[in-house]
């Protein structure tokens, strides 16, 4: 009877051991008798609900990936991650209250060293200064807002400075800020789209104001006339009676700046139907319009043609690494999102200046500035700022119902 | 002593106070001032002005469907009923699955169990007239008789228990359901906009001298008018609307008079619950994106239009909805002072407040229990 309980016993460890991926559970235990690995934990922060829940969750999924990859490994010390939310399912997005105690949370738990986040520039303006005084680094995957690092076109009065309370740096970002977007967008309209004037659109948010003032900015440096610049409300029903003003302008394009889950496709669909169709008024969107999400809000057809910057890669144009990191993450969760790649980029560079330091917050944020890797969309080294040293903006168009890539391009330096 | 005292002070005069001059000389010029302005608008581009006063009408008799619901309701027994805009919300909810899905849906928890009674409604703008006409109609139908059902149910449950205890009882009441629908609608569709096809006839109306006037806009009109008639001639004219109208005056003696007072004002929100289903239906098929959230800031701009009629009364629902549609409108055009689409909540709800403080019942007067 006992040798039958022992061979059941065996065959359910055997069976635990295949749900589980046998190959990991091996290396698991070989790793934990090396003894004095030190366990840090590093947590990431994005909306999980809402309108951008698809990419965040993927985004979460490649992060865990990547670390199993790496046997949750790096130098001396064995690596814990946690995925935290930062929306609420009544607001669909990312919460200012939910942000704060996120932040308060993170900075009461000593084990954890490091915060992949925000995904949401809004909501690194709550986070970042809890954390600064606590020492706690960020590296955020996908915020874009010029003032959270530097003073540029975009940024408010006291940015940066209000954001580090301590007066040390313990942030930085993997993508391009907005003032090269301005700056981009700025110049490819005038001179790629052939447009003469331009009105400008915001969604009144700190991001789609930030982006579409550093527009505003960089359209008059390059001798773009501005109509007319106006904000738009989430909430409104419609946008026609705003769309006859546009019309009125005589515009022959519009830059709209600003996130699509505030009834950006109505916007999108309103624009179409009384100022005319993005060949005959040329429409340039700024990265929070990028979203597979839009064609189905506006309609394929009204998205047609439509061009989008976005602070990421050509999917294609990634590196031998991150091409086959990508067709891992599509294989196992779905065609790779915008941001998926620069989420693992995120932890790559926070893994970089974990590895240098002596594993404790300070010592994280000590290097969090200097850290180098060779990351899944390339190398990357932050400028004094803690913005990528590269910085670059690719164009999209909306084409059958997706967003193709066309051009990249190198900021102006 | 005291007495004395009293009874030798003189009477006060009824002087109006100078401050109360100013006010309305200040009034007066806004007034001026705010026409002058628009007619100088009009003059410089008379078909945008046109267009953009079209688009108004449109969008404020959505307004105007909404806040008949809320003033019906608070004509009758005083209760601003909070859950309306949420109920109008579902019925474009029900829009969305009726022609998306093709079927009539009942939300229940969890969202696997969506109840679905399969009509082959599903159309798109492709579809052919007849199929298109068919989902408009079946749309209309179900999302009003879903509404009436939740608000009539929501009175039963909710309001009636309620009805003799302090007004605010029942206002919080009428907040839970609020957040209670909201919550059903998250579950049932999720948080992200529904966009549901353009099934209205596409195209131009009228396109003359640079005026256009869409087929949508112009079937919003095409439903609504019949709806309001046959609202008015209800109340106006039947049996039931003059039970309505004496409970809304006393109910009381309505109820000695033989008026069946509850049936009466389950009646009352059923009629608002249909108003808010049509709504609810119009809104999803012309704007073509409804959202769960969507009901509480329409719902609030009704009840405004609502007060800036005269709260509990028809007439001045209509008006107050197709006023408050046509400033939005007029602003977001930056026919107003120049300001702009950036400040359209704001000149919306100023001109409440000015209104509020010369006309306090409302442009066309309160008509409720008290106020009559």
């Amino acid at each position: 009877v006992l040798s039958v309980l022992v061979v059941l016993v065996g065959a359910l460890a055997l069976l635990a051991a295949g749900c589980g991926g046998g190959e990991e559970a091996a290396t698991g235990t070989a790793g934990g008798t090396g003894g004095e690995a030190k366990t840090v934990k590093i947590v990431s922060d994005l909306p999980l609900q809402g309108s951008s829940a698809a990419q965040t969750e993927q985004m979460n999924n490649a992060t865990k990936l990547y670390l199993q990859e790496i046997g949750n490994k790096v130098g001396g010390y064995t690596i814990q991650f946690e995925a935290f939310d930062d929306s609420t399912a009544a607001k669909g997005a990312w919460d200012e209250a939910t942000c704060a105690a996120n932040a308060r949370k993170y900075v009461e738990d000593e084990t954890i060293i490091g915060v992949l986040g925000t995904f949401n520039s809004g909501c690194a303006k709550i986070e970042v200064p809890i954390a600064n005084e606590a020492s706690l680094a960020y590296v955020s995957p996908a915020n874009t807002a010029v003032g959270l690092t530097h003073v540029g076109p975009g940024s408010e009065p006291g940015e940066p400075e209000k954001y580090y309370p301590s007066g040390t740096r313990n942030y930085a970002r993997v993508v391009t800020p907005d003032d090269v977007q301005g700056q981009i967008d700025a110049s490819y309209m005038k001179d790629k789209l052939g447009v003469t004037k331009v009105f400008i659109l915001d969604d009144k948010d700190a991001y789609g104001k930030g982006v579409a003032d550093a527009f505003e900015q960089a359209a008059k440096d390059v001798g773009l006339e501005v109509a007319g610049h106006e904000g738009w409300d989430a909430n409104a029903q419609n946008y026609k009676a705003l769309m006859t003003q546009i019309k009125s302008t005589g515009a022959d394009g519009i830059f709209i700046g600003g996130i699509s889950c505030f009834n950006g496709g109505q916007l999108v669909k309103d624009k179409v139907a009384v100022v005319g169709d993005n060949d005959t008024v040329k429409t340039v969107v700024s990265d929070g319009f990028v979203q597979a999400s839009l064609f189905d809000e506006a309609g394929a057809d009204n998205v047609e043609g439509i061009y989008g910057s976005a602070p990421t890669l050509n999917p294609d144009d990634l590196p031998g690494a991150g091409k086959e990191f990508n067709a891992k993450v599509e294989q196992q969760f779905g065609k790779p999102e915008v941001y998926t790649a620069y989420a693992v980029a995120a932890l790559q560079m926070m893994l970089a200046a974990l590895e240098n330091s002596d594993g404790t917050r300070q010592g994280v944020v000590e290097n969090l500035l200097s850290a180098q890797a060779d990351t899944v969309v390339g190398p990357i080294k932050f400028d004094e700022n803690g913005d990528p040293a590269d910085k670059f903006e690719s164009i999209f168009q909306g084409k059958g119902g997706n967003w193709t890539f066309v051009e990249q391009f190198a900021a102006a330096s | 002593v005291a007495t004395a005292e009293t009874t030798a002070r003189p009477l006060p005069t009824r002087r109006i106070p100078v401050s109360q001059w100013l006010l309305w000389i200040f009034g007066a010029i806004l007034l001026i001032a705010t026409f002058g302005w628009l007619l100088k608008e009009f003059i410089g581009s008379p078909s945008r002005f046109i267009e953009v006063g079209l688009i108004g009408v449109t969008n404020g008799s959505i307004y105007a469907l909404v806040a008949l619901g809320y003033t019906l309701v608070y004509g009758i027994i005083e209760l601003i009923n909070f859950a309306h805009g949420d109920n109008f919300m579902i019925g474009s909810f029900e829009t969305h699955s009726i022609v998306t899905e093709g079927a009539f849906q009942l939300p229940l928890y969890p969202t696997t169990l969506v109840l679905g009674i399969p009509l082959g409604t599903t159309a798109v703008a492709a579809s052919s007239g007849a199929q298109r006409a068919y989902s408009i109609a079946m749309a209309l139908f179900f999302s009003m008789l879903l509404c009436m059902t939740i608000n009539v149910t929501i009175e039963r449950l909710g309001y009636k228990p309620l009805r003799n205890q302090p007004r605010l009882a029942p206002l919080i009441t009428a907040i839970g359901f609020s957040f209670l629908l909201q919550n059903i609608a998250l579950i049932w569709k999720n948080a992200s906009p529904q966009p549901v096809p353009d099934i209205f006839p596409q195209g131009n109306l009228i396109s003359t001298h640079g005026v256009t006037y869409d087929w949508g806009a112009f079937i919003v009109i095409v439903i609504t008018i019949p709806l309001l008639l046959l609202l008015s001639w209800l109340v106006r004219a039947t049996k039931a609307g003059k039970a309505m109208r004496a409970t809304a005056q006393d109910q009381d003696a309505a109820g000695m008079m033989g008026i069946n007072v509850d049936r009466t004002i389950s009646f009352t929100f059923a009629l608002g619950g249909a108003l808010a289903g049509a709504a609810g239906a119009i809104y999803a098929m012309y704007i073509g994106n409804t959202k769960f959230d969507l009901g509480f800031r329409l719902g609030l701009f009704a009840f405004t239009a609502a007060v800036l009629g005269g709260i509990g009364n028809l007439n001045g629902a209509v008006l107050g909805g197709i006023l408050l549609g046509e400033i939005a409108a007029l602003n977001d055009a930056g026919f107003l002072f120049n300001l702009g689409a950036r400040w359209t909540n704001t000149v919306i709800f100023s001109i409440l407040i000015l209104i509020l403080v010369f006309k306090p019942s409302g442009l066309l007067g309160e008509q409720t229990p008290e106020g009559q």
